[in-house]
């Protein structure tokens, strides 16, 4: 009877965890595009003439901030499917992760655009540029290289933050491998394993971000 | 319209509810605390020039802040367990997450640090500060007003990060919130009441903060 | 007595301090100037220890500084010192910045440390300040809160290094008369400078660095009104005296 429960990680079980492995990546991308965008959307509103947008937006985005994703993602998943319309754990895990990041990302892009000097942004204008030329030509160049960093961050935040959308049943990387490890009762090979991955794919790209925080500390 | 919303269950549940939000505000608490006191001396080794002391303390740092949380809470619940360390969720998520903190805040210190002028270190030791009582008095309690905003958002990512706790059976506002809907089935209700606590232990842990700025000009 | 003796250092291939020999006595005012880079500053912070040397010795009351066995915390409290740079703590109230090494150093009572902290900033003028942050203080004000700061540890030698260097001109004068008021009480005191006026009238000696040595030294009448070493000469027909 013990053979049958532990016989210890065999095969199937890395296949397991590749494909668990798998899923997260395909839920970073898909959350991290919306979030992106979301970002953007929200990162406009929130510089906004109407006072009443920009509030809505910041009592949105601090909402979103100050509750946990698991219990975020609990929400949405249940909320559809109270409402008769239930979702995959997937979608609900990429609409949480979407409004967790975007409202990350919202912040991101608004100090990126104030980050542009006003003097250049009026230099553009009296150059005969309309509105749109100034923010195509001026401000997002420059907004792109201030905002490139933490943008980065959010997004290897994503890669983490997909483990928490296990608790909806999403057998992302951290949940396959919690699976196998209540079988076999040995987890450190593969929670190493699992904690590699994560590693190896945050790592280099925090190094990334930070040089580019530093060279552009040093250019300013 | 199928479905109706039952608050009354939650209300019933309200003892549970608050004694988890006392377990989700004291460990937030409790780690943000050894996660600061453990930030203070990684910074400094991460920062300096001694091999031995900024190898380790950058490894730290690199490993809290680029694995998930909910990992390292695995690796102290489960991963210490393999090798006959064995202990109860909440001491398993308050090491996990004060090891988290403590990467995190590192990192925060570390720029901190670099923004405070070398003078003021010099001028320490020479009125006799030995370098411990120089960190303790003038440069930290610097860096912390410098790198308050940030110190601020992480305490309030240690408060998220505890309800993950409840993926290990932690009796966490999350915790008591899981129990009963698998009781009524009542999900969306116990984590929309949830999800309201969260965001007052939230306003009480930015509350608090103010009191804790330390006052003065920049150097 | 501060005892110099032999002193090399060297910022990698840069010699800064090729051989100094200085001795200073208690009750002693000494001024050191020369030109920008020629040593005096980093000769002054290896006094108390803030910098290291290549070799030579430096002591303090008998006190080797390097010696390995030294406390060069306890010896710091005989040293005080003045940057040209202000260094106030910027976090605490121009009290605390004085009673801070009183209570953590000197481990004094509370009561007692806030007493000598507001008879030092009485000394230097600006008890009335004693509860505003160093944020609200100008250049020459954060220079006499350094001067009370260091003072507070009742040392046997004070240290200024180009205390004036950094401030506004009309705010010097203020600085030079604590200064010279201390010397007038007797306190022993090694001051680099580039206020030749100041040089000459509150020193009992001049010394003049070049290029990492001593290249002439002697009383304030000698050094500015028969220099001997031409490259003195050239100095002091630069400034005003």
């Amino acid at each position: 009877m013990n053979d049958m429960f532990s016989t210890g990680i065999t095969p199937r079980d890395y296949w397991m965890m590749a494909y668990g492995a798998w899923k997260t990546i395909q839920m970073t991308l898909a959350a991290g595009l919306l979030a992106t965008l979301l970002g953007i959307v929200l990162g406009l509103l929130k510089m906004s003439r109407f006072a009443v947008v920009r509030l809505a937006v910041d009592t949105l985005v601090d909402v979103l901030r100050c509750i946990p994703l698991l219990v975020q993602v609990t929400l949405i998943f249940s909320g559809f499917a109270v409402l008769g319309a239930p979702i995959s754990a997937f979608t609900a895990g990429t609409i949480a992760l979407t409004l967790f990041a975007g409202s990350y990302t919202a912040e991101v892009v608004r100090d990126a655009i104030l980050a542009v000097p006003a003097p250049l942004r009026r230099a553009a204008r009296s150059l005969g540029m309309t509105a749109r030329q100034e923010y195509a030509y001026v401000v997002l160049p420059l907004g792109v290289r201030q905002a490139f960093p933490s943008w980065l961050g959010l997004m290897l935040g994503i890669v983490k933050d997909t483990s928490v959308v296990a608790v909806i049943g999403y057998a992302e990387l951290l949940k396959a491998t919690q699976t196998i490890i209540t079988r076999t009762q040995d987890p450190l090979p593969l929670l190493t394993l699992a904690a590699c991955f994560y590693f190896v794919i945050c790592f280099p790209l925090s190094m990334v971000g930070g040089y580019f925080e530093r060279s552009l500390k040093k250019r300013s | 319209m199928g479905y109706t919303f039952q608050f009354g269950v939650v209300l019933d549940a309200l003892p549970d509810l608050l004694s988890g939000a006392a377990v989700s505000l004291s460990l937030a608490v409790a780690s943000m605390v050894v996660g600061m006191l453990l930030a203070a001396p990684l910074a400094v080794a991460a920062a300096g020039r001694n091999l031995a002391a900024k190898t380790p303390a950058r490894a730290w740092i690199e490993l809290a802040r680029n694995t998930p949380c909910l990992a390292q809470i695995y690796a102290m619940y489960y991963g210490l367990g393999a090798v006959g360390i064995f202990m109860p969720a909440w001491a398993a998520v308050f090491l996990a997450i004060s090891f988290n903190n403590a990467g995190y805040l590192a990192e925060i210190f570390r720029g901190g640090l670099n923004g405070i002028n070398a003078n003021q270190f010099k001028a320490s030791r020479s009125l006799g500060l030995t370098p411990a009582m120089a960190y303790r008095y003038v440069v930290f309690p610097q860096v912390f007003r410098n790198t308050y905003n940030s110190v601020s958002n992480q305490f309030i990512w240690s408060m998220l990060n505890t309800s993950l706790g409840a993926l290990i059976g932690l009796y966490d506002l999350s915790g008591v919130a899981m129990d009963y809907q698998m009781r009524t089935f009542k999900t969306f209700e116990f984590f929309l009441a949830i999800a309201v606590a969260y965001i007052v232990l939230a306003k009480l842990i930015m509350f608090g903060m103010r009191f804790l700025k330390p006052g003065g000009a920049n150097a | 007595m501060i005892s110099i003796q032999n002193v090399h250092k060297s910022f990698g291939q840069l010699e800064v301090l090729k051989g100094i020999d200085l001795t200073i006595e208690r009750g002693e005012v000494v001024t050191m100037i020369g030109p920008s880079g020629s040593g005096k500053s980093t000769l002054l912070q290896c006094i108390n220890g803030l910098e290291t040397i290549n070799s030579g010795e430096i002591h303090v009351d008998g006190t080797s500084v390097f010696a390995p066995d030294t406390d060069l915390n306890k010896l710091r409290q005989k040293l005080g010192i003045v940057f040209q740079s202000y260094n106030a703590f910027p976090h605490m109230t121009v009290q605390r910045n004085v009673t801070l090494a009183l209570r953590k150093v000197l481990r004094l009572p509370r009561a007692e440390a806030d007493e000598i902290a507001r008879r030092q900033l009485d000394r230097v003028g600006l008890l009335a300040k004693a509860d505003v942050y160093p944020g609200a203080l100008s250049g020459g004000q954060q220079q006499r809160l350094g001067i009370a700061r260091a003072l507070a540890m009742s040392p046997n030698y004070m240290l200024f290094d180009e205390v004036t260097s950094a401030l506004d001109p009309q705010l010097v004068g203020e600085v030079l008369a604590t200064m010279r008021d201390l010397s007038s009480e007797g306190m022993t005191m090694i001051a680099v400078t580039h206020e030749m006026k100041f040089a000459r009238e509150v020193a009992d000696r001049v010394v003049f660095f070049d290029k990492g040595v001593i290249a002439e030294s002697g009383n304030p009448e000698e050094v500015f009104l028969s220099p001997k070493s031409p490259r003195l000469k050239e100095f002091l027909s630069h400034s005003q005296f």
